[in-house]
């Protein structure tokens, strides 16, 4: 009896292999209704970790922010002042040293491996999470390494001088210095409201507390199987309002090719970032659509000015003339990015389009001429050995500038190493120039730039022509603080076109490839996917 | 002393991989320059970390040994099935050329020439990719199982975990996870298949012009009983004897199917491991890589002891 109905259940299973090959499709209708419950994104690779506010990867972030984890306050592309979320609305001292923040009731938390929250969020999870960052005694401080790179680089941590719970529902913000932008950086991913309660749960295994993340968000992490896929849920008791899809899964897929196949044969409902190739084939599919955005980005190439030879403006000037950016552009990016002549990106506020970086080779070699350059000594270009969406090819783009340096007699190699020592020999300023770019985090033009390009960037490695310059860094500050920031801006950018320790190459378009029957699928102006908005439309799948 | 043969060898082997995966991360991590000595005194304390089972951890802190344990079920799986539909798919081809004339040559013959020389295991997968999967559709590019389905995580192989699981749900899961391993499966049995069909088809040959057949065809015992009762019980015995050789090819060409289709085993672990340089990882899992091709070449040792005992001295 037992061994018949082994028989019997083995041929029908034969039977229905055969016939969804066949047919191509899974199983039957429950098959089809089950793919229309799950939002398949095609992620680039596994998160290093799930919690945002040691996250500096964008990989970590999609993972984690506006997913399982939110902030108090929220930046949206409409409004440049960001919005109320976890809080309902703030108020600041004339002084700009205190900033009190009233919370939205009703907020829940999720629950993990019997882990149960007993309340909402409150004061006590605000507090918690900037203490976390904010002190070195914090018994969550350290864990997972603990550096808290972006809390740092907004120098947080010495501008807060603590965060303290005035009732259940308020807190407030005692700073040492202004810090003006308080509510933008507060709306940055970083800034992730955890639980205090699942804090005290996990105290003996502080490890498990990102590794299992809770938050707020409209869906919570289920599974993770690492190179394969990341599992979440939708959130039942999410405060808002809650997700279309009630099943989310980032199907882990570095490869470009490999993301592309999984478009084309139905596996993944999304990705992001083609290479600029495969846009032109993937437009070609009828189900999909191709949204493309002026990506808040920069591709650029930037000379040590610690070196002595390329400590000279007029050095740097001759060396960028003599590229042909145009060519880039059309062999790197597909003809999808956007000249660049200023560090800003052209979709950013404040943008201005400075004088043109002009491609000119013989005044480039007169000019070089002039500042006594040694022709015999050969310039080193870095290229970094991944794919970013601001550089699809950094080793091609490496080429062709060698191909255009050979043109005025500059001899030059082409040289990449592993990323990690890639990076570990960037910040030690091993290079001579190096290919590489950077992406914005929120809209604001002054933390765009300064991460880059300031004095301060110098120490932490992320200045990749360790350039500092007074001017420049005079006029940063004063666009951060005044009311009206659009002229220090603009003379901040002629300032970096006079002096070009970098050449700006390109703003590249950032894609989102998505199937027809999606709505609603937009980005935050940081460049997450909005996924709990996400909605399908059943009527048009086939 | 005859017993104890194999396991010096394994036990050289590994040692041997051990020092390779030593080296390899030695001269891969930047640092200062160090004198022989010293090497050679962390070289001792490697392998005795390695002798108490410490294997290591990942970047992320997972311990070596429990991923390697975790993910070795699916490559098994699709190994065992690789050696099975060779001889599922083999046995019939060389009865079947059995029966054509031996002296002329036949397409068939020639073609599995080709294929188990000649087209690397790789080409044949993106082949496969290209046109049952993006080409026509009809089969996943890669993976084990749709991420649709949601069930519980016991052997790491959904194929089995699906067949156990309630539900209506599990047998949607097991048909999806059925869908999945085609191609995986067709890229790695292609060569053992090719491997049984030759040669079982070569001894075949050989066997069918021997005299006790010729003796058996005298007594009129009908051809199919002279074929499968008398010649291939002969034919089948260097052949399988030959298996244990064709299932550590085997574990080479593994690596490169489950990197192809991301089916999630040791091999593209260790291939994970290397591309993202993990030196705290990378040499424990190498180790435990050579630990198992050791084991399975003990086990083939074994089982060529137990079918051929003239063979040993």
């Amino acid at each position: 009896m037992r061994a018949d109905s082994l028989i019997q259940r083995t041929l029908v299973l034969l039977g229905m292999l055969a016939w969804s090959v066949l047919t191509g499709c899974s199983g039957d209708g429950q098959g089809a209704s089950r793919r229309a419950q799950t939002l398949v994104y095609c992620s680039e690779g596994d998160p290093a970790t799930f919690n945002p506010q040691l996250a500096t990867s964008s990989l970590s972030l999609d993972a984690t922010s506006g997913l399982v984890f939110e902030t108090l306050l929220r930046s949206s592309q409409q409004a440049p002042d960001p919005t109320p979320w976890l809080a309902e609305s703030w108020e600041r001292s004339p002084d700009h040293l205190h900033y009190v923040f009233h919370l939205r009731r009703g907020v829940r938390f999720h629950a993990v491996d019997g882990f149960h929250p007993t309340r909402d969020m409150q004061a006590a999870d605000v507090v918690f999470s900037f203490r976390r960052q904010l002190r070195k005694g914090h018994p969550f401080h350290h864990v997972a390494h603990g550096d808290y790179a972006y809390f740092r680089a907004n120098r947080l941590h010495q501008a807060i001088m603590d965060v303290v719970e005035i009732d259940p529902y308020t807190v407030e913000f005692m700073l040492r210095e202004s810090v003006p932008n308080l509510p933008q950086l507060l709306s940055m991913d970083f800034a992730a409201i955890q639980s205090s309660e699942y804090a005290d749960f996990r105290a003996t295994q502080p490890e498990l507390f990102d590794a299992r993340p809770v938050g707020t968000g409209p869906f919570r992490l289920t599974d993770y199987r690492p190179g394969q896929f990341i599992r979440y849920k939708a959130f039942d008791n999410y405060w808002g309002r809650p997700a279309g899809i009630p099943q989310l899964v980032f199907a882990i897929s570095p490869s470009p090719a490999l993301r592309y196949a999984r478009m084309i044969t139905g596996e993944c409902d999304l990705m992001s970032e083609p290479q600029p190739g495969q846009v032109r084939l993937l437009k070609q599919e009828s189900d999909l659509i191709i949204d493309s955005q002026p990506g808040m980005n920069v591709a650029y190439w930037a000379f040590n000015t610690n070196k002595p030879r390329f400590a000279n403006a007029q050095t740097r000037q001759a060396l960028s003339m003599a590229i042909n950016r145009e060519k880039i552009l059309q062999v790197v990016f597909s003809g999808s990015a956007i000249l660049a002549d200023s560090p800003l990106p052209a979709g950013m506020a404040g943008h201005v389009a400075t004088r043109p970086i002009p491609f000119n080779q013989i005044q480039a070699r007169k000019m070089l001429e002039k500042s006594g350059w040694d022709f015999s000594r050969p310039v080193d270009i870095w290229a970094m050995p991944v794919q970013r969406p601001y550089n699809p090819d950094a080793r091609k783009m490496a080429e062709l500038i060698q191909y255009d340096l050979a043109q005025i007699g500059v001899r030059s190699r082409v040289r990449t190493y592993a990323w990690a020592t890639f990076l570990d020999k960037l910040r030690r300023g091993e290079h001579d120039t190096v290919l590489l770019g950077w992406r914005a985090d929120t809209p604001d033009p002054v933390d765009f730039l300064r991460p880059i390009l300031s004095c301060a960037a110098r120490a932490n490695g992320t200045n990749r022509a360790f350039w500092c310059d007074e001017d420049f860094d005079r006029w940063l500050q004063q666009a951060r603080v005044s009311d009206d920031p659009q002229d220090a801006l603009l003379r901040a950018q002629e300032r970096f076109r006079e002096q070009l320790p970098w050449l700006p190459i390109a703003y590249a378009r950032q894609f989102l490839v998505y199937r027809k029957d999606l709505s609603n699928v937009r980005r935050t102006p940081s460049g997450r996917i909005l996924f709990a908005n996400i909605r399908r439309n059943p009527e048009t799948r086939p | 002393m005859r017993f104890l043969r194999p396991l010096f060898k394994a036990a050289g082997l590994v040692f041997g991989i051990a020092m390779v995966a030593f080296v390899y991360k030695h001269l891969s991590t930047p640092g200062p320059e160090q004198d022989m000595g010293h090497l050679l005194r962390s070289f001792v304390t490697f392998a005795q970390q390695l002798l108490q089972g410490h294997f290591g951890t990942t970047r992320d802190g997972a311990p070596v040994l429990d991923l390697f344990v975790q993910r070795l079920p699916a490559t098994m799986l699709l190994m065992i099935l690789a050696i099975a539909a060779a001889w599922l798919f083999g046995l019939p081809l060389a009865l079947y050329l059995g029966k054509q004339s031996a002296n002329k040559g036949h397409w068939l013959r020639d073609m599995l020439a080709g294929i188990s020389v000649a087209i690397p295991v790789f080409w044949m997968g993106q082949l496969l990719i290209s046109l049952f999967a993006t080409g026509l559709g009809w089969l996943p590019v890669g993976g084990d199982l749709d991420w649709v389905y949601d069930i519980p995580n016991t052997t790491g192989v959904p194929l089995v975990d699906a067949w156990f699981a309630p539900g209506r749900q599990s047998t949607e899961a097991f048909v999806n996870a059925l869908e999945h391993i085609i191609l995986p499966l067709a890229a790695l049995t292609l060569a053992p298949t090719a491997y049984v069909a030759q040669e079982l088809n070569a001894q075949l040959e050989n066997t069918l012009r021997q005299p006790f057949v010729l003796a058996a065809r005298a007594r009129g015992i009908p051809e199919s009983r002279v074929l499968l009762g008398h010649a291939l019980p002969n034919a089948l015995y260097p052949v399988l004897s030959g298996m244990p050789v064709q299932f550590s090819l085997l574990v080479s060409s593994v690596v490169v199917v489950e990197t192809l289709f991301l089916w999630p085993g040791i091999g593209s672990w260790l291939v994970a491991l290397v591309r993202s340089q993990d030196m705290g990882a990378l040499p424990g899992a190498l180790v435990l890589f050579g630990l198992l091709i050791a084991m399975l070449n003990m086990l083939s040792d074994a089982w060529r002891e137990w079918w051929m005992p003239r063979r040993s001295i």
